[in-house]
């Protein structure tokens, strides 16, 4: 009777125990497969508001680099401002068209709080939803790629980078337009891998690797980085690919949100297919 | 009893600070993510309730989580080392018992017990954790590699915190 006791005891600690693990690897896997971020919404003003403390003082550590990356990029936009061309054909007229149009908005933030490290990498940004920033929006440093947005309060928001599990991101090679998806095996930050390339691919060593487009989270072409490795394994009918990343993830500062303004569209478009499969 | 109360407050407060601000932010390699918030579950009272100790361990957890964006991955870590924590005290237990032990720290059970309590802690905290963050048999070395070197560092900072914050009933008298 005693050992009875004893057992039911030990039984109730071991429930209390199974309950509340399953409240934590709810959260996590909530989080891991559907990449919402629940536990975040709840907390992320005043998680914000401490890592904004923070960064305002660690900032100055690095203003002379960022200056300096920033100069670099006015200088490129400089050169391509029409007062840098020489005209050459005197009888070509600039025409407010409608062959384009805008389809992008580039918002700047800065990272206030990143890892580089961990299996699992987010990076906080000082703009929220009150900068019209929300799901889905792509977000890229002056080099490249960086992660897009998976959740937003009023003046924070939450990027998953590519230095995640199950990052995903539609990716191709630039010289033949094969594409692959961009994964991340948490071994080293400057290398992520592209799997999914059919062999016949010819790619090389050096090669860059763009953002395909497909989620309407980047525009085609944003660079992600070269090509460092090829490996082919015998009855793998793909090529696993190691590509090391423009965006330096250990010293990203300052970065561009991407606000597509078509994604929309595009979204209706697509829920035509799921549509169609399902007459059938 | 208050004191009690009120130092384990101001620990939980300090450490998931600590933890969440500073170290969670120090980037030394994919192998070293060391953690102190882990030193508040192991210097909980030694008759502490079981349960008490549990969600103290859950809510600890999740504090860290929320600053250092793993939703909940550290919050079952902890509640796992509050689990097992009974069961390492009786392992490590020293022959005439826990008499007059109030909280199982260096200054009132010695460095060298617990050193053995703490290795034996934080090693299986450390292995919980990272196994789940991998959460794939195929990187067990890198889930092995990751728990003793990132273990070895926890204790380290563990032990150093201890001396330079030492509870100041166990110095009076």
């Amino acid at each position: 009777m005693r050992n009875l006791l004893a057992f039911v005891r030990q039984f109730r600690g071991f429930v209390a125990f199974a309950t509340l693990q399953i409240i934590a690897l709810y959260f996590y896997f909530q989080y891991m497969n559907y990449g919402s971020a629940e536990l975040y919404n709840t907390s992320s003003e005043f998680n914000g508001w401490i890592n904004k403390q923070k960064s305002a003082i660690s900032d100055y550590f690095h203003l002379k680099e960022e200056n300096k990356r920033l100069m670099s990029e006015n200088a490129a936009l400089r050169e391509k401002q029409p007062v840098s061309f020489i005209q050459l054909q005197k009888r070509v007229y600039y025409i407010n068209d409608t062959l384009y149009k805008k389809q992008f908005e580039y918002i700047p933030a800065h990272v206030i709080n990143s890892t580089y490290t961990k299996r699992n990498n987010f990076y906080t940004i000082d703009v929220g939803t009150k900068n019209g920033i929300h799901y889905g929006m792509g977000v890229m440093s002056t080099f490249g790629v960086v992660g897009y947005i998976i959740d937003a309060s009023e003046h924070y928001s939450l990027v998953k980078t590519v230095l995640t599990q199950q990052f995903n991101l539609s990716a191709k090679h630039k010289k033949t337009n094969f594409f692959g998806l961009l994964k991340w095996n948490g071994k080293d930050y400057k290398i992520a891998q592209l799997t999914g390339v059919p062999k016949d691919a010819v790619i090389e060593e050096g090669d860059t690797i763009v953002t395909k487009g497909a989620t309407g989270f980047f525009p085609p072409g944003i660079n992600i980085g070269i090509v460092n490795e090829i490996h082919t394994e015998a009855g793998d009918p793909h090529h696993l690919i190691n590509v090391k990343l423009f965006n330096d993830f250990a010293a990203t500062y300052n970065v561009y949100v991407l606000d597509n303004m078509m994604k929309e569209e595009m979204k209706t478009l697509e829920l035509k297919i799921k549509e169609e499969n399902e007459d059938e | 009893m208050n004191n009690r109360i009120v130092r384990n407050s101001l620990r939980f407060i300090v450490l998931v600070l600590l933890q969440g601000v500073i170290i969670h932010n120090v980037d030394i390699n994919m192998y070293i993510h060391p953690m102190i918030y882990p030193l508040f579950i192991l210097l909980l009272p030694i008759e502490i309730n079981f349960y008490l100790s549990l969600i103290l361990a859950f809510t600890i957890g999740l504090s860290v989580d929320v600053f250092s964006s793993t939703f909940g991955l550290n919050a079952s870590a902890a509640v796992f080392l509050a689990y097992i924590r009974p069961l390492i005290l009786k392992l490590v237990q020293p022959r005439d018992g826990y008499e007059n032990v109030e909280e199982p720290n260096i200054s009132s059970m010695g460095r060298l017990w617990f050193l053995y309590y703490g290795g034996i802690m934080i090693g299986l905290h450390h292995l919980w954790f990272f196994a789940l963050e991998q959460f794939s048999i195929f990187s067990i070395f890198m889930i092995l590699g990751k728990t003793l070197l990132s273990g070895i560092f926890s204790l380290l900072i563990m032990i150093i915190a201890q001396y330079i914050i030492r509870p100041q009933t166990n110095r009076a008298l």
